[in-house]
């Protein structure tokens, strides 16, 4: 492309403002007609507009390092935050795995039916988000994936359930409440949460959904549904599980 | 916009840090989505509904643009993730001349002098009105509109002259 048409400060003017839809509908129509008959103009329009992008980006990227520093000075250093929970809660953890690996077994020895004992050997408990707990805007949502983390599921449900009325569409929210109503033992709420999700590749935690989504229906026997989703899921022991119902 | 920034840095950190990078690594890319973002919302491919299907896309290509760097030389030998073969989403809709032509408008933006940054910061940035940027730089408004003006005109100088070397 070349750029070296002139450009006065008027016509400048002129094509920010048809670039930032700021020209009344008449003015934009004979602009528009112009820049049809006229190369050279529709050559300028384009310049200016890469020039603008370049310039809001190079102003932008200025401010990063900025907006990078509030998350600094929110949060604690980073081998603070590894070990995502306080020392002195780690019996509760203990406790929690202890609990849930004892449940497990259980699972394990009393299924009478092959897909539940499927669903123990391959479910377990979504990880969570790390928690800074600094910003106020989130802070009950954070301190229910606390509770979330440390095992208190009812909590942390009826946290997020109080969230989620101001946002019914937030799928953060589906996501976490879908996942702590499955660690609760709810699957049928868990299915209709995390269904909103796993609707729509685009959504965020669409993989975990459709993971946890194809582990509830596998157990409830929609073995073919099930299979889909977990494919679709790109879950680590994805190909394993499927391979283990194929075979069967 | 500082919100967004830091509301959403949080998961990307942590699956940065679950596959084999470091909190810098996570940072960089991570600002590196945001900018892709900012531009694809520029450019009207991206349209955020709301805060989470902006967040959801941050996340998405900053998890990409990760995947992406693992996969390069550096890394080649220690992909350990399950995503690692799922298919590169299409993240430019510039013609290469066009990304070319963008990156050095912000290399030179850099060289400007800090007059000049400190308006079009004001003006692009903070969407001062020119009335106030007058006000701040003691100008008439017909003033802080001329200078507007030099300073883009000198930063498609120095762009132009790049180009045609």
């Amino acid at each position: 492309m070349i750029h070296q048409h002139d450009i006065s400060q008027e016509e400048f003017e002129q094509i920010e403002r048809y670039l930032n839809n700021e020209m009344g509908a008449e003015e934009a129509a004979v602009f528009v007609a112009q820049m049809i008959t006229d190369e050279k103009l529709q050559q300028k329009v384009e310049e200016v507009k890469l020039l603008l992008l370049g310039l809001k980006e190079a102003v932008l990227e200025e401010k990063l390092n900025t907006f990078h520093s509030n998350i600094k000075s929110n949060d604690q250093p980073l081998s603070k935050t590894v070990p995502m929970f306080p020392r002195y809660k780690k019996w509760l953890i203990a406790a929690s795995v202890i609990s849930i690996a004892f449940l497990s077994v259980w699972w394990l020895v009393n299924a009478d039916n092959e897909n539940e004992k499927l669903y123990a050997a391959y479910y377990s408990p979504d990880p969570g988000l790390i928690t800074a707990m600094g910003n106020s805007e989130d802070y009950s949502f954070e301190k229910a994936m606390v509770d979330y983390k440390e095992g208190n599921y009812k909590k942390a449900i009826d946290a997020w359930s109080k969230l989620k009325v101001e946002a019914p569409q937030s799928d953060t929210l589906n996501y976490f409440l879908g996942v702590a109503q499955l660690a609760n033992k709810n699957s049928d709420k868990a299915k209709e949460l995390l269904g909103t999700i796993t609707a729509n590749v685009n959504k965020p935690f669409y993989k975990e959904a459709c993971w946890y989504l194809g582990l509830i229906l596998l157990k409830e026997g929609e073995k073919d549904k099930a299979l889909e989703l977990i494919k679709r899921s790109g879950n680590t022991d994805a190909d394993k599980l499927i391979n283990e119902v194929t075979k069967k | 916009m500082n919100a967004v920034y830091v509301q959403h840095f949080d998961k990307i950190k942590f699956f940065v840090l679950q596959n084999n990078g470091s909190e810098d690594d996570a940072k960089d890319v991570y600002q590196d989505a945001f900018v892709t973002v900012w531009r694809n919302i520029q450019l009207d491919k991206f349209k955020p509904q709301n805060e989470t299907s902006l967040g959801g896309y941050i996340y998405q290509i900053a998890k990409y643009k990760w995947i992406d760097q693992l996969r390069s030389v550096k890394y080649k030998k220690t992909i350990p993730l399950a995503e690692a073969n799922i298919a590169f989403i299409e993240e430019e809709t510039l013609a290469d001349d066009d990304v070319e032509y963008i990156e050095a408008v912000k290399a030179n933006y850099r060289q400007l002098g800090d007059q000049c940054k400190k308006l079009l910061n004001l003006f692009y940035f903070e969407k001062e009105s020119m009335r106030e940027i007058a006000v701040h730089f003691s100008w008439t408004e017909a003033s802080a509109k001329n200078n507007k003006y030099r300073c883009l005109q000198k930063l498609r100088e120095m762009t132009n002259t790049k180009d045609s070397q």
